[in-house]
């Protein structure tokens, strides 16, 4: 680097932060030609259209966030299959609610029904009962 | 959007923006025309306009590239800083878009002129320097200052601590020193080289 460089960078850095009056400011825009007052419109618009681009972006991660739990909470649900106790009580709970008129014949075989018809069994009392899910 | 993020956006969308511009594109201007001093030559460092160069601070703001600490700095002299940065590299991005044909050559090198070209620069370096010695020759004050600065003290406390003096009297020395190098010879050392220049 020449001296002259070294000492003409010296001079840039050593007037970098020298204060400078409103109307010097203003005098040098004026020279610009900037149109102030549109800028500064410019620039609140930005920074609205940011404050949107984040507000949306913030909804849309809460929108992610409540269907992963949604899905977390199904998967739960799916992965919470009851045991054949819990099914038979559930079963017997429903069944007792509902008159005898109502029930079916084969409503009376639960006992030797599958795991998967005593499921089926117990929607369709729900259903009966009017407590579909 | 943490909450540094939040402050800034806080900071921004509350600034009195007419008041604050001028400033900021008064400085952009200044530092994009001193930039110009340093290679002697009186040309832009780079295509990025004044009014290009504050906005692309603010947006460097909004995007969340800049972070603001600020209990160290206000908001103007954090946009000031943006500012001085970008024009820096404005200024290694345009002498290696003149040196190479591929802009994506990486690591930054320095460009080495033709022997032409540099005796050109030295050339208007040397009338730079002269143009500020005619400035501070007949005051004391002044004088010592450009001497400190050319031994290479640049902050206000340095330049304070190598004179002997309190920094408000540093202060009011660089204050005068700048008025009158613009008065002097505005041509070379007004923020603005011509009436409505490079605004986009």
């Amino acid at each position: 680097m020449t001296k002259t460089r070294r000492e003409l960078e010296a001079l840039t850095e050593a007037l970098d932060d020298v204060p400078t009056s409103e109307e010097e400011d203003r005098a040098t825009t004026a020279a610009l030609g900037v149109d102030v007052a549109k800028m500064a419109a410019d620039i609140r618009s930005k920074i609205a259209d940011a404050d949107k681009r984040e507000r949306e972006r913030r909804v849309e991660e809460a929108r992610r966030a409540y269907a992963a739990e949604i899905e977390r909470l199904e998967r739960r649900r799916i992965e919470a299959k009851p045991t054949r106790d819990e099914q038979l009580a559930v079963f017997r709970s429903l069944i007792a609610r509902v008159p005898p008129q109502a029930v079916a014949m084969h409503f009376h075989k639960y006992e030797s029904a599958s795991d998967e018809e005593l499921a089926e069994l117990i929607r369709a009392l729900r259903h009966l009962l009017g407590e579909d899910e | 959007m943490d909450s540094t993020e939040g402050d800034l956006r806080k900071a921004l969308r509350e600034a009195d923006w007419e008041k604050m511009l001028p400033n900021l594109l008064a400085y952009a201007a200044r530092r994009l025309r001193r930039m110009g001093w340093v290679n002697g030559r009186d040309e832009e460092p780079g295509p990025m306009s004044v009014e290009q160069l504050v906005n692309t601070a603010i947006e460097h703001c909004l995007d969340g590239t800049r972070t603001w600490d600020s209990t160290s700095v206000d908001l103007a002299g954090f946009l000031r800083g943006i500012i001085r940065s970008l024009a820096s590299s404005e200024r290694k991005k345009h002498v290696r878009a003149k040196t190479f044909a591929k802009d994506d050559l990486e690591p930054y090198v320095a460009p080495a002129d033709s022997i032409e070209d540099e005796a050109v620069a030295e050339e208007g370096r040397r009338e730079i320097l002269g143009a500020v010695e005619e400035c501070v020759n007949d005051d004391a004050d002044l004088s010592a200052l450009y001497l400190a600065i050319l031994d290479g003290h640049m902050k206000r406390e340095d330049i304070a601590e190598a004179l002997g003096w309190d920094v408000d009297r540093v202060t009011a020395a660089r204050i005068k020193l700048q008025r009158r190098l613009v008065r002097t010879a505005p041509e070379m050392f007004a923020a603005t080289r011509d009436k409505r220049r490079r605004v986009s």
